[in-house]
């Protein structure tokens, strides 16, 4: 018994261990970069040799990262849009059509999680090649769509699969048509959900590099832009941009927890 | 929050189908429930009996058929624009809502206005003992609570009818009992129209002025509790209201109006019946209905057999014995005891069963016009 419970110790103080070495491992590149963006000198060096905000002035005497971080927001609020559109028509359809198939649509609408992001960019590339569209606006609002539709679809699945369709009905007895049932039932449970989702496929609008890279013609998004830059310049500006893209990520995690609760996310 | 009696509704449903690619739902369904009336939807699951419910409150197209509500045909029309009430067997309460926003949901569909709503929402909630509950949620109320607010907003619009779809089916056994007579009572002050979907027969027979029995989509026996228990016309009603026997004869001899049958070791049996002679029919007989002794009765106005008894439930109030007759076939018989020096019968006694030839009913596979 006593063993047993030594065991029982010992396994969460491992736990524990990990967990907080997961934690660290996860944080110190972000507070490494952090740190690196107040750097005096025009070096990555870390630990910095003083404290300076010349490097947050700097991203504003680069008009490329103003004009890039304004498209990167463009394009994710625009994508965002869509995809929650795109994402609860799906929903609905899934939850509450019973089809044949239904298994099979809903494995190639969360497709984008699981084919490296590589291929998916390479497919565009080919496709808008053979379609002779060179343009980066539209090509990458079609790929953003695509990479943030599994996000969108996944929350929405998850909440919409706790909303019976009794209380649409219920709302319909009562007096309210189709689609006014939708809105006052359904549509306000699954407002969490919806602010959720689109946090989510905003950020991964925001982020993605890797099948962005390839639909680059004339206008890049900030991402592609900090990579060219640090090709190019070994200045502590990519740190400050850095800094300043955790600082509205972890807004952006703070506002979600404050709406809507982490949980209903995970569904 | 009497209703003047213009408002409750007349349902007519006049040969009703439903149809689902090839499945028939509901087949040729045709019910007259008058205004007031509390007629329940009674069979097993799969019967239909949900279906019917859906089709009256718009959710379930007809293949065929008509349904009027008063005097309008309302065949077309949208669930929305048919002022029902209708209480969902998972209630449907929205839980976004306050008790008293889900309640006036029905009003602010309507465009009552908000000083009017109020009151409204005040006067049905204490109609169903809710005071008090306004600003709660319904994940805060219990499962009896949740029901009365389901039950209270369906009926704070003043319906022409009220759908129940087995509305006390998630309640436990002791307060489903409670709320069967409380809905029964406040059915009857109201004088709502209500058409009550259950699959438990002894619910239809507490709550029903009429109870329609319902097989495979279609309606098997319309009537009140006592017919619909008393004169089972199908075997099936037997089967599924109340406990019975079935015990198979053969018709002898008949003349008009009355049958003589031969059932096997039992003798001849006069029955109301119009089967043909020489067919095969089959008898229910209710098992309350059988008297037991140990003296062979003298009475031969009855009709009597001779058993052992091969099993016994006591169940409290009645106790049932499971009797295999010396003619071969199974009885069961209950026996009301009514103190505790009532006769008790051994397994393995052989013992006297009679009961009337009234009781005696003849019963046929689908109905007598199937």
């Amino acid at each position: 018994m006593r063993k047993g419970t030594g065991t029982g110790k010992g396994l969460k103080r491992l736990s524990c261990l990990l967990g907080g070495l997961v934690v660290i491992g996860m944080f110190i590149p972000l507070l490494v970069v952090f740190v690196i963006s107040f750097n005096p000198g025009n070096e990555l060096i870390f630990p910095p040799h003083g404290f300076s905000l010349r490097w947050y002035s700097n991203i504003f005497h680069h008009a490329s990262f103003l004009s890039s971080f304004h498209f990167s927001i463009i394009l994710g609020v625009v994508a965002t849009a869509v995809s929650l559109i795109v994402g609860l028509s799906g929903a609905l359809v899934l939850t509450r059509r019973k089809f044949r198939g239904a298994d099979i649509i809903s494995g190639l609408l969360m497709s984008p999680l699981v084919v490296p992001q590589v291929v998916i960019g390479i497919g565009f590339l080919s496709l808008f090649s053979m379609m002779h569209v060179y343009h980066s606006i539209p090509s990458l609002l079609a790929l953003h769509i695509i990479i943030t539709l599994p996000y969108t679809l996944r929350v929405l699945v998850a909440n919409l699969s706790r909303c019976p369709v009794s209380m649409e009905e219920a709302a319909m007895v009562l007096g309210a048509g189709k689609y006014r049932a939708f809105v006052e039932t359904t549509l306000r449970m699954i407002k969490p959900g919806m602010v959720a989702s689109a946090i989510f496929a905003f950020v991964t609008s925001f982020d993605n590099f890797t099948a962005s890279q390839f639909l680059i013609w004339d206008r890049a998004t900030l991402p592609i832009e900090i990579y060219a830059y640090i090709t190019k310049e070994n200045d502590p500006t990519v740190a400050a941009v850095s800094s300043v893209l955790i600082l509205m990520t972890v807004g952006l995690v703070i506002l979600m927890e404050r709406w809507v609760g982490l949980e209903t996310v995970t569904g | 929050m009497k209703m003047k009696n213009g408002r409750a509704k007349r349902v007519l449903l006049e040969n009703v189908s439903v149809r689902y690619g090839s499945v028939s739902a509901l087949n040729n369904i045709s019910l007259d429930i008058q205004p007031g009336e509390l007629v329940s939807l009674l069979g097993p699951s799969g019967c239909g009996k949900t279906t019917l419910l859906r089709s009256i409150a718009g959710f379930a197209p007809l293949t065929t058929g008509e349904i009027f509500i008063g005097e309008e045909a309302c065949t077309d029309l949208p669930p929305s624009k048919r002022n029902l009430g209708m209480v969902f067997q998972d209630y449907a309460l929205f839980p976004h809502m306050t008790v008293a926003r889900n309640v006036a949901f029905g009003l602010k569909m309507r465009r009552v206005p908000l000083e009017e709503r109020h009151p409204a929402v005040e006067r049905v909630l204490a109609l169903l003992s809710l005071d008090g509950l306004e600003e709660r949620y319904p994940r805060q109320l219990s499962g009896g609570q949740q029901q009365r607010v389901a039950l209270a907003r369906a009926l704070v619009v003043e319906p022409g009818v009220l759908l129940l779809d087995e509305p006390l089916a998630a309640l436990d056994k002791k307060l489903r009992e409670e709320m069967q007579i409380e809905l029964r009572s406040l059915q009857k002050r109201i004088g709502i129209t209500t058409i009550f979907v259950t699959h438990d027969q002894e619910e239809a027979l507490t709550l029903s002025d009429r109870v329609a029995v319902l097989e495979k989509g279609r309606i098997v026996q319309v009537g009140t509790p006592v017919e619909v228990y008393e004169n089972p016309q199908s075997k099936f009603s037997g089967l599924f209201v109340g406990k019975s026997n079935f015990i198979e004869g053969k018709v002898i001899s008949c003349t008009e109006g009355a049958t003589v049958c031969d059932v096997s070791g039992i003798g001849r049996v006069t029955v109301k019946s119009t089967a043909g002679v020489g067919t095969q029919a089959q008898f229910l007989l209710r098992p309350e209905k059988v008297r037991l002794s140990r003296e062979k009765p003298l009475t031969l106005e009855r009709n009597c057999v001779y058993g052992k008894v091969e099993h016994l439930v006591y169940l409290g109030m009645i106790t049932e014995y499971h009797l295999e007759t010396e003619q071969g076939f199974q009885l069961v018989a209950t026996v009301l005891n009514v103190n505790q020096s009532t006769q008790n019968f051994e397994i393995g006694e052989s013992i006297w069963a009679t009961w009337s030839p009234d009781d005696f009913i003849q019963v046929f596979p689908m109905g007598p016009n199937g």
